[in-house]
């Protein structure tokens, strides 16, 4: 219910929104950001982003906020938005539904996750999980969860019991208090965590490496528009002042994206493990 | 004056200020040993139900986190509840429903001081537990600004109790002690005879009231005084205008007083005698009895010469001596015995006595001369020549006879008192054996006993016993005593006659059962020419002079004589001399 009424409240925003623009004889276009962090949040890394785009080629983005990251999955279905930033297996999903296309992506690094244990912990090998209880901070988390979830089921052949502990701050949490044995994460959050905290896990496991989150575009949006969106992303990435507009996304190194750098994706064969 | 300034060791403002003082530290003992520590205590326990009420504050969130598995917030919420009260909360500890310990991560040293309270709750939600909260909480700094507030509230009763104290210290030393000390030192001043010391004004108040009583008190004394005054004057005019000598002295026969009578009689002024003994007014015959006489009043508190008349010798300041009629009384002053003397110079009146006496005795042989010739004159006549007179005749002349009889009985006693008081008769003492004695004394008034149809009977046992005396004037002495009692003794009723032993003295007794002396005789019985009725005289005969003479007699042989009397029943009539051998 509330779902479609947000849906009929952004059709009519939109609209009204069009309907403005060709008054002024510029098209405004949507941009939706994945539903990481709190709304305003969101706004404060991307609307400077968003005017500097626009200051350098006149094309207006209007970014238009999900509450919640199946709201955000429904809508990329339904190509609500002209572009969109999503995590790498939304990028799957969002091409086979609607065909959205990557543009950029951060090139420095790569998405990856980590399974840790207690430092002092009896196990050896990832199969002796077998049965455990294992901390994940939610279940389509791509790197915390799905890969490593689709690592243990199709390589390891394990079943596992997963305990889905909102935040990867819990996850470790979860695996010092003995509450799981074991936990899933990135290397980004582990890192951030406290010294004795991260003194009191290790790594036993490291699922292989994806490239990260994409800014995708419709394909309803003309070729020109995408080629200068893309060309000003790359630009930013070169100032000093862009890149650390840029790294606030995160996007560390800002390079073009293709949708081969999200093919080895697919057989992983996530969607056995995506929680609807 | 001693007891007016008597020392004053714990004052009536100590007394009046003390139960203040032990009030008030009572009530400083109950501030700082009862009310401060339950104060910290309440204080205390509102800490720990405020610092519950915050646990219980995170009680959902921290189970929807359990319950979520979400130990991230978790830790949260519990380190930004750690921060945000770090100023109290010292640790916290979480705990799951399977006490396995979910916060903090790693134990760390805690530093726990006394101030550090364990709060504990049990997280529950519908009736189930979800684990349990352990807090560390230092109260150390509400419990300082408690520990100030209550300082600062001690301090200012204190000082309250202070100001109270000083004021009722102000107040009771105004109202009650200044107005009593005023009234102490006035009737301080009263005590020294200033009556006219100014009174406090009267307060409507009961020092008001004790001011008024002594005032009323000083205005009777001043009117009792002048009274005594007066009394005093008038007594002191009275004693001064008495002819007769007024002497006191004390227990130890020092003169005390001594009036102008007294200076008058002996011849001395009053400074001259005052402070010395009171022998020296005496002849040293009497004097060298006088301390015999004080001791032995001393002793037994008996005096036979107290409150009795007596007739004495004084001794004048020339050494001259003359004739007194003392009469001492006794009286306890100030716990000591002083003895009032009332002394009269009898030197005219004996004087008088001795003319009377010799007027008495010239008469009487110039009477008795005559009357023995007409005696003689009538025997002969009666009896000596048978003369055959006619019955009228002999009548009269036996008329003449008895009235001669009764006259020279008369004369001899009158002759009798005479010579005993003026001492002309000299006795003769000799050993008496009292058997003989008594017996020829019954012997001798036999006569007169049957004239009056009674008779003698002696009881008297005591063979041995010997008295010294005069015989005949004993003889006289017991024919007196027998004769009256034969004479007043109802008719066929015996006299009797019976001794005891009393004191070392031999009791004589004669007892008759007659009508008895009346009352209004009996304290002249001793004096002449008295006798229980004189309107008797002739019917019971007798001259009135027999009692006077026995104990003229009595008492010159050193006994006394006295009686005992019953009216309309008995009289017994007894003297008592001294027993020489009782062998």
């Amino acid at each position: 219910m509330v779902k479609n009424i947000s849906l009929v409240f952004l059709f009519l925003l939109s609209s009204l929104l069009s309907v403005s623009a060709q008054a002024e004889n510029k098209p405004v276009y949507t941009i939706g950001i994945v539903p990481q962090f709190e709304i305003r949040h969101t706004r404060k890394i991307w609307n400077p982003i968003l005017s500097e785009i626009e200051k350098s080629t006149g094309i207006k983005l209007k970014l238009v906020g999900s509450p919640t990251i199946p709201d955000f999955e429904d809508e990329i279905n339904s190509g609500r938005f002209d572009f969109a930033y999503m995590n790498p297996y939304h990028m799957l999903l969002a091409h086979k539904s609607q065909g959205y296309t990557p543009l950029v992506r951060d090139n420095g690094r790569q998405l990856y996750g980590i399974l840790v244990v207690r430092n002092n912990s009896e196990l050896k090998s990832v199969k002796e999980l077998d049965g455990k209880k294992i901390a994940f901070p939610a279940p389509n988390a791509l790197g915390a969860s799905l890969l490593i979830r689709a690592d243990l089921a199709n390589k390891y052949k394990i079943e596992i019991k997963p305990v889905y502990v909102k935040t990867h701050s819990s996850v470790y949490l979860n695996v010092v208090v003995k509450q799981t044995t074991a936990g899933g994460g990135v290397q980004k959050t582990l890192k951030q965590q406290r010294d004795n905290i991260k003194g009191a896990l290790r790594i036993i496991y490291q699922t292989p490496k994806v490239s990260p989150h994409p800014l995708a575009a419709h394909p309803r949006v003309a070729k020109k528009i995408r080629e200068k969106i893309q060309h000003t992303l790359m630009k930013l990435g070169e100032s000093k002042v862009g890149q650390s507009l840029l790294l606030k996304i995160p996007m560390k190194k800002i390079g073009s994206a293709s949708l081969d750098d999200y093919k080895p994706l697919e057989k992983l064969n996530l969607q056995k493990f995506y929680v609807k | 004056m001693s007891s007016n300034t008597a020392s004053i060791k714990f004052g009536i403002r100590s007394k009046l200020f003390l139960p203040l003082i032990i009030g008030q530290t009572a009530i400083i003992c109950i501030i700082l040993f009862i009310w401060q520590p339950s104060q910290l205590n309440k204080a205390k326990a509102e800490f720990i139900t405020e610092q519950t009420k915050v646990l219980k504050s995170l009680n959902s969130s921290i189970i929807q986190n359990i319950l979520s598995n979400d130990l991230s917030s978790l830790h949260s919420i519990l380190e930004n509840s750690l921060k945000i009260h770090d100023t109290e909360w010292v640790h916290i500890k979480l705990t799951n429903s399977e006490n396995k310990q979910l916060y903090p991560i790693f134990d760390n040293k805690v530093n726990v001081t006394d101030t550090v309270l364990e709060i504990k709750l049990s997280l529950e939600e519908n009736d189930e537990s979800f684990g349990q909260l352990i807090l560390l909480t230092d109260w150390q700094l509400t419990r300082k600004s408690q520990t100030e507030n209550i300082n600062r509230i001690t301090i200012l009763l204190i000082i309250l109790l202070g100001v109270i104290a000083a004021l009722s210290f102000i107040l009771q030393t105004k109202w009650i002690y200044t107005p009593i000390t005023e009234l102490k030192n006035i009737t301080s001043q009263f005590a020294n005879g200033k009556y006219e010391t100014n009174l406090p004004g009267i307060t409507k108040d009961e020092i008001g009231s004790l001011t008024k009583s002594i005032e009323n008190m000083r205005n009777k004394i001043q009117l009792s005084m002048s009274e005594l005054v007066d009394k005093e004057k008038m007594q002191r005019a009275i004693l001064e205008s008495a002819p007769d000598a007024i002497i006191t002295i004390d227990r130890k026969g020092i003169i005390k007083s001594f009036n102008p009578g007294a200076e008058n009689i002996f011849q001395y002024k009053a400074n001259q005698v005052i402070g010395n003994n009171i022998k020296m007014l005496m002849p040293n015959e009497i004097a060298r009895f006088h301390d015999h006489y004080l001791e032995s009043f001393e002793a037994t508190n008996q005096s036979r010469v107290i409150s009795v008349s007596r007739e004495l010798f004084g001794k004048r300041n020339d050494g001259s001596q003359f004739p007194i009629e003392l009469t001492i009384n006794a009286k306890i002053i100030d716990d000591e015995y002083l003895f009032t003397g009332i002394l009269r110079d009898i030197t005219e009146r004996k004087k008088v006595e001795k003319l009377k006496d010799e007027f008495i005795s010239t008469v009487s042989h110039e009477l008795r001369t005559p009357l023995t010739a007409i005696k003689g004159s009538l025997d002969l006549i009666t009896k000596g020549f048978n003369l055959n007179l006619p019955d009228e005749a002999s009548t009269m002349l036996e008329v003449a006879n008895r009235n001669v009889d009764r006259l020279l009985t008369l004369i001899n006693d009158i002759l009798d008192v005479s010579k005993l008081e003026s001492g002309e008769i000299d006795f003769k003492l000799d050993d008496i054996k009292v058997l003989p004695f008594l017996n020829e004394c019954i012997e001798l008034n036999q006569e007169y006993a049957k004239k009056y149809n009674t008779d003698f009977v002696c009881t008297h046992q005591h063979e041995d016993i010997t008295l010294n005396a005069d015989k005949d004037r004993l003889i006289q002495v017991m024919s007196n005593l027998l004769s009256n009692a034969a004479k007043y003794s109802p008719e066929n009723i015996s006299v009797e006659i019976f001794t005891d032993v009393i004191n070392g003295n031999l009791r004589v007794s004669v007892k008759d059962y007659g009508p008895g002396i009346p009352e209004e005789f009996q304290a002249s019985l001793f004096q002449k020419f008295t006798q229980s009725s004189s309107g008797d005289t002739r019917q019971v005969g007798g001259t009135g002079l027999g009692l006077s003479i026995s104990k003229t007699i009595i008492e010159k042989l050193g006994g006394s004589i006295g009686f005992n009397t019953i009216k309309g029943k008995e009289t017994t009539f007894y003297f008592e001399l001294p027993i020489v051998n009782a062998a």
